[in-house]
């Protein structure tokens, strides 16, 4: 077979290189536009979030707001409710506390059983009274 | 509703933790979503690197690279910044909140104040009580048990909300004084079961003699019915010896809680006597907490361990090689155990270095240190990597035990 002369040779490598750029840059563009939109994406989703930051910083303010008017309006009563609660219970103490704790009448031991299960009753309405008004 | 002390405690927390801290730990969440978002654009920009490498050259490659961390670092910045903006906005309302708040928490601490003496004067009458056989503490149970149990959970809930207050005042002083938060640690229901066990009548001393006459009082009563209780009795031990332990030893059996604690509950069940000591069956019991303990103290030196091991596979395997004579002499058996002893020794000596070089996460394992390890492994016929794996074992059954005493406490 008769070869090709030397020029023509040449013009199909130039040819060839071209197509192998053009599929480079073709594969080039795909990945940046893949990798442009993704971008994009993440970009509104930056926005997104401080917006949302926002938003709840501002509720939460709302919210702030709401708890100290409810706090102003509720925290003498409590404050006066605790101490009422808290004497009661000074009182059922000093009593528990002065009675005989030797005593072998069986009626007796029920009695201060009964008075210790009151005073932790007590004990309970005021710490669940105390924790509402924390957690307002 | 009737909740158990437990239950109570948990709930205080729970409270107290989100009037204090909720919108400081939703503010956070946000503001490290905002970050992870910065690290998500940061890494397009790192692909980008590739393509902008094809197209622009390698250095235009790495420029956008340097790009991509330098967005990484000023999201983590942003969102740092967002945070305190937002913090610093809610500054004033809770520095608000916490003027309207303070004087009813300060008035309610010193109430407890003042009745946590009283109570605790209830609580050692009860835990005095004695009792001194099974017929005497059936009695106790159901003439004192309700007051007793009552009395206890009162003193524990006292110290406990008293804990809780003191922590929310130490919060409100520290928002009143510019900062979002205190360095204050969190309320911590051990440090309440502490304070019951810091009577007198919990001493282990006092516990010992109790479980040898087999008698008992209010105190050795409650630590049957509380595992958290009993549980805070063991951990008091090993904290005692906690603060004088080596930081970072690696061997357990080396510090100083171990081995107090493994004394303690070696004198403690030396008192019990299984036959006479019916009082106790709730320390003796197979699921007992004690019996965990005493399983978990059963740990000895690594020195010790591997003596053991490797005196018994060395003995073994010379007596192996003596069997081709006909009669073992007794002179062939006692130079093969003063052989043993000497081939222990050897071993455990190549095998601490092993050990050493394991344990060290910083040092790095060159291919000596694997062909070392396969060496020993063929000669000791794999008793080396067995010893290895079951003194880990061991050790972390130990630790795994203190861990459960903290669960068991929180319970």
């Amino acid at each position: 077979m008769q070869e090709l002369p030397s020029e023509i040779n040449q013009t199909f490598s130039e040819i060839n290189n071209s197509i192998h750029l053009v599929e480079t840059a073709k594969d080039v563009i795909n990945q940046s536009i893949d990798a442009i939109s993704k971008t994009m994406i993440h970009i509104k989703e930056i926005d997104l979030s401080i917006k949302k930051m926002e938003l709840q910083v501002e509720l939460i303010t709302k919210e702030y707001d709401f708890r100290i008017e409810k706090n102003k309006q509720i925290s003498h009563i409590i404050m006066k409710q605790l101490n009422n609660y808290s004497n009661s219970m000074d009182l059922m103490l000093e009593n528990i506390l002065k009675m005989d704790s030797s005593s072998n009448d069986i009626n007796y031991i029920n009695h201060r059983s009964e008075l210790i299960a009151l005073l932790k009753n007590t004990s309970n309405n005021i710490s669940s009274m105390f924790l509402h008004f924390i957690s307002i | 509703m009737n909740l158990n002390t437990n239950e109570k405690l948990k709930s205080v927390l729970e409270q107290s933790l989100v009037s204090i801290e909720s919108e400081l730990i939703s503010i956070s969440a946000m503001a490290e979503e905002l970050s992870d978002k910065f690290k998500g654009f940061s890494k397009d920009i790192d692909n980008f690197s590739g393509i902008i490498g094809l197209i622009g050259g390698k250095e235009m490659g790495q420029t956008t690279k340097l790009i991509s961390k330098a967005v990484n670092f000023l999201g983590d910045i942003y969102s740092e910044h967002k945070k305190s903006e937002a913090l610093k906005l809610l500054l004033p309302k809770k520095q608000e909140l916490a003027n309207i708040k303070i004087n009813v928490i300060t008035n309610f601490l010193e109430i407890l104040n003042k009745q946590s003496q009283s109570l605790n004067g209830l609580l050692t009458v009860e835990i005095n009580r004695e009792y001194n056989n099974e017929k005497e503490l059936i009695n106790f149970e159901t003439l004192y048990g309700n007051s007793c149990k009552d009395t206890y959970e009162l003193v524990i809930y006292n110290h406990y909300l008293i804990e809780v207050c003191t922590y929310i005042l130490e919060e409100f002083k520290a928002w009143l004084n510019g900062k979002n938060e205190s360095d204050f640690s969190k309320p911590d229901k051990t440090l309440s079961l502490e304070y019951v066990l810091d009577n007198d009548i919990f001493q282990k001393n006092k516990l010992i003699e109790s479980i040898k006459f087999d008698k008992g009082n209010g105190g050795v009563w409650l630590l049957s019915k509380n595992k958290s209780l009993f549980a805070a009795f063991l951990n008091k031990i090993y904290k005692n010896g906690e603060s004088l332990d080596v930081k970072n030893n690696k061997r357990i059996t080396n510090n100083n809680s171990f081995k107090i604690l493994k004394k303690n509950i070696l004198e403690i069940d030396d008192s019990i006597n299984i036959k006479e000591t019916r009082n106790y069956k709730w320390l003796t019991d197979e699921t007992s907490l004690f019996n965990n303990a005493k399983k978990a103290i059963k740990l000895e030196s690594l020195n010790l361990f591997l003596f053991k091991y490797f005196f018994v596979y060395s003995f073994i395997a010379l007596l192996i090689i003596y069997k081709n004579k006909i009669n073992l002499d007794f002179f062939e058996i006692i130079s093969a155990l003063i052989l043993s002893v000497f081939m222990a020794l050897f071993f455990i000596l190549f095998s601490r270095l092993l050990f050493w070089v394991f344990d060290d996460e910083n040092s790095e394992r060159s291919i000596w240190y694997y062909l070392l390890f396969l060496f020993f492994t063929i000669l000791t016929l794999g008793v080396l990597p067995i010893a290895f794996y079951k003194y880990q074992k061991k050790e972390r059954n130990y630790l795994l035990f203190i861990n459960s005493l903290k669960t068991n406490i929180n319970g």
